[in-house]
């Protein structure tokens, strides 16, 4: 049995309820977005560390006011991660499994990595961190530990890439290794082309950051000045890091794949140099070019992410695994429900989105009246006919009473 | 098959079973939380006693770290215990659910968004917002259970879905409703017990206020509970209900879930009616260290009656598929395996571990007995249904006794049949052999 045999005969007997693609994209967007927090994390907790050992009371100041930013995005790149981990293991579950099992402990350590990070982020919160306050050892080690889950997640990925290699990972001298407790794989310049651009995704944040407040008298205009030019500056020197980094990364991917010619590359890298471009042309005056930045930030990320996944699909055809040949038994109402729950969770989202905007600014009477109470309404209208269905479907089954 | 994970002492299942029931406690709280402080909130706002916002914000603050820590991580964690230990169990999961937990995860992005918002929004917003931004993430937590509960359910009692293959006819099964209605009944008992812990952190009236209303939201829920709990044992499975009732380990799980239950109630009822002053830390605190034993004997049932199967009638222990599916071309692989053997399809294994010669013999045995033992078996001398204990109660003589013993697997209610053919059984009965020796 070849490695692609195997790698075949272990999808899922039950097949896909929706075609391969349909998961890919949800999995390359979620992932963008993932990352992106992933990349606001580390970079405010770098920036509240900064702040503590600057002699800069502006630096200070932003360090403080960072300390939410760090527990809050730390939650939202938990749940976005949620999503792409879930479709992964739709698609690619032979590659997803066969890592994951041969460094259980590791997989389980990520978690436990994060619950300990996100606790030491709570004690820096709690211990006063936005006052002021607090001891910045909590935030060294949280993100040591953020670091460390990263490095597992990293290993885990670049293991799925090499299942030829998996016999020998799995063999040491004729025993088998049931414990779980090796990492097999690790490649430095692709794990800090996910790490070095923490610096510039905070810094368009710090862009956006000094519009907000600015004229809700919360800081002065010195400080907020100071932090967009400090923002633009952050963002420039560190995507042009970013490039460095994702060039050498280039040229060690296996030359076979001719990498360099994939569109989605290309794309990514056209969009990658129109964002720096504008980074060079908004030093002098951030605030204007906020909006086209953070568009092309998101881009970027975007086609970063396809790449990603070109990159992966073109590790699997090599091995002779295509997600397009996955069998697929379609069920379309599970497809329906989540695709009219996602567009009712943008609506609510939205609405509490506006409310917690409008209350940072200091706007006491959030208004949207209508929105909010079309939420609720959603809300309870999923209720209704999920139990109508399901009332219905456990009668016709005898399976109610 | 999957590379097999081992886990000395506990099993890979029991992995699981400690993380998954760890997560009951915080994700039963996040779900119930905001249901009794947005009632405590209303009930601020129409008396006109700001002192009760403390309450929330204290609560809310347990909440965020609580739940949003431990719950979120705890839950991914079932899932990621799952990987490693049952990953063809899982993945059957995911294939047929993937929709509904990816519906699911809607909810989880709005419950994040509305606790941040009602959390930092607290007197900064006008009331009715804030009770709007309360309620919504009330609805979603309580969705979100309403979700995963029918995949949850659908492990123990897949019902029509081993004939339809359908996603609705697993989802809505015959323990869905009573099930939904039991864990929403209960999570007032556990959001209770965490409020009576905050409660009385507080001081004077309002303390004993919050306390009356806390207690007779959870009293309310507890008695619920137990009609549903009862309806919800009146639905499961024949075998299910049997092996219930006849092995002792489970009656002792079913005695602790009983005892801690009347306990609770007791309490809520004392707290709620006769002497709220009754409440105070350390006695609600060891309250909720109760509570914790009680959920763990709770789900330790759950998925102890579901043996020998991880989907009920249709994949074992072992995560082969033990049923066919026609529905989804999906064939019973036991079979297959008795005739094309188990290594066939080890491919993560280098090819000379593949053939049994008498070099590798005992190896490839360990292997397969991982196979076929490690999800719900210590391989060492002490643990989990330790296999050298067990083995050595046979008091087999030689490899054949066990190679005997192996092949009449299924005629235990609760064990699956040994996968692999014949030459393979009898390596893994070798290399078992030489646990028990080595014991001796």
């Amino acid at each position: 049995m070849n490695i692609g045999t195997y790698l075949n005969a272990m999808r899922d007997p039950a097949g896909l309820p929706s075609p391969a693609i349909i998961f890919d994209f949800f999995l390359v967007l979620t992932f963008a977005l993932h990352i992106l927090l992933v990349n606001l994390v580390i970079g405010s907790a770098l920036l509240i560390l900064y702040g503590r050992f600057s002699s800069n009371p502006n630096a200070k100041l932003l360090s403080q006011s960072l300390t939410r930013l760090f527990i809050n995005s730390l939650s939202w790149a938990i749940v976005l991660g949620v999503a792409p981990l879930l479709f992964v293991q739709v698609i690619y579950d032979p590659f997803w499994y066969t890592a994951n099992t041969m460094s259980a402990w590791w997989a389980l350590g990520f978690l436990a990595f994060i619950a300990l990070a996100f606790i030491l982020a709570y004690g820096f919160y709690l211990g006063g961190g936005y006052e002021g306050k607090s001891t910045p050892l909590w935030i060294i080690l949280s993100l040591a530990f953020l670091f460390l889950a990263g490095i597992v997640m990293h290993s885990l990925a670049v293991a799925q890439l090499v299942p030829e290699k998996w016999p020998s990972f799995v063999v040491k001298g004729g025993k088998y290794l049931s414990s779980g407790s090796s990492l097999h794989a690790f490649e430095l310049f692709r794990f800090l082309h996910f790490m070095v651009p923490a610096l510039a995704v905070v810094g368009v944040w710090l862009i956006f950051y000094g519009d907000y407040f600015k004229g809700s008298g919360k800081y002065s205009e010195e400080y907020l000045n100071w932090v967009k030019q400090f923002g633009a500056k952050l963002a420039l020197y560190f995507s042009l890091i970013q490039a460095v980094v994702g060039f050498i990364w280039l040229i060690t991917i296996p030359s076979e794949f001719k990498f360099y010619t994939n569109p989605f590359f290309i794309l990514a890298l056209i969009s990658a140099l129109i964002f720096l471009a504008l980074l060079f042309k908004a030093q002098a005056s951030p605030s204007q070019y906020a909006k086209p930045i953070a568009g092309l930030l998101i881009l970027t990320v975007l086609l970063m992410s396809a790449a990603r996944e070109a990159l992966r699909m073109a590790y699997f055809a090599k091995a002779g695994y295509s997600m397009a040949n996955y069998p697929v038994n379609p069920s379309y109402g599970s497809l329906l429900l989540f695709l009219a729950t996602f567009v009712m969770g943008a609506i609510v989202l939205l609405y509490t989105a506006i409310v917690a905007y409008r209350s940072g600014k200091g706007i006491k009477e959030v208004g949207y009246e209508g929105l909010g109470k079309l939420s609720v309404y959603l809300m309870w209208a999923w209720i209704v006919v999920m139990v109508v269905i399901g009332v219905v479907i456990a009668v016709k089954n005898g399976a109610l009473f | 098959m999957y590379p097999i994970w081992e886990v000395p002492y506990l099993s890979s299942a029991l992995v699981i079973g400690l993380i998954a029931s760890f997560h009951v406690l915080p994700s039963h709280l996040a779900v119930g939380a905001l249901w009794v402080t947005v009632f405590i909130e209303k009930i601020g706002l129409e008396k006109n006693r700001p002192e009760y916002f403390a309450f929330i914000k204290r609560f809310t603050l347990l909440l965020l770290i609580f739940a949003f820590i431990f719950g979120s991580l705890s839950g991914i964690g079932i899932w990621y215990s799952a990987t490693v230990s049952s990953p063809r169990g899982i993945s059957a999961l995911i294939h047929n659910y993937v929709w509904g937990w990816a519906t699911e995860w809607v909810f989880f992005l709005i419950e994040i968004a509305t606790i941040y918002a009602y959390y930092y929004t607290l007197g900064k917003v006008d009331p009715k917002t804030h009770l709007r931004i309360g309620y919504l993430y009330a609805l979603a937590a309580w969705i979100s259970m309403i979700i995963i509960t029918g995949i949850l359910a659908f492990q123990l009692t897949p019902g029509k879905w081993l004939e339809t293959g359908d996603f609705f006819d697993g989802f809505f099964n015959p323990t869905y409703f009573p099930q939904l209605l039991t864990r929403t009944s209960v999570m007032f008992g556990v959001a209770g017990i965490y409020g009576l812990l905050i409660a009385s952190t507080l001081k004077g009236e309002t303390r004993l206020e919050i306390t009356k209303i806390i207690s007779r939201f959870a009293l309310a829920g507890m008695i619920l509970g137990l009609i549903f709990g009862y309806w919800y044992y009146k639905k499961l499975p024949g075998p299910a209900q049997q092996l219930l009732s006849s092995l002792p380990y489970m009656q002792a799980l079913a005695k602790v879930t009983l005892i801690v239950y009347a306990i609770l109630t007791l309490y809520f009822l004392l707290t709620a009616f006769i002497i709220p002053r009754l409440n105070n830390f350390v006695l609600s605190l060891i309250l909720i260290i109760a509570t914790f034993i009680g959920i763990l004997s709770a789900e330790g049932i759950r998925e102890g009656v579901r043996r020998p199967y991880i989907i009920f009638g249709f994949m074992y222990g072992n995560q082969a598929v033990a049923k066919d599916l026609p529905a989804k071309k999906i064939k019973s692989e036991v079979e297959t395996f008795e005739k094309e053997g188990l290594l066939s399809r080890l491919g993560y294994l280098p090819e000379n571990l593949r053939k049994i010669t008498p070099e590798n013999r005992l190896e490839v045995g360990r292997v397969i007995a991982l196979h076929n033992c490690a999800n719900c078996h210590a391989f060492t001398d002490s643990g989990l249904r330790p296999l050298p204990a067990l083995f050595q109660k046979l008091s087999p003589q030689s490899p054949e006794d066990i190679d005997a013993f192996l092949s009449a697997l299924s005629a235990f209610p609760y064990m699956p049949p040994f996968i692999g053919n014949e030459e393979e059984r009898k390596a893994a009965a070798e290399y078992l052999f030489t646990l028990v020796n080595k014991k001796k």
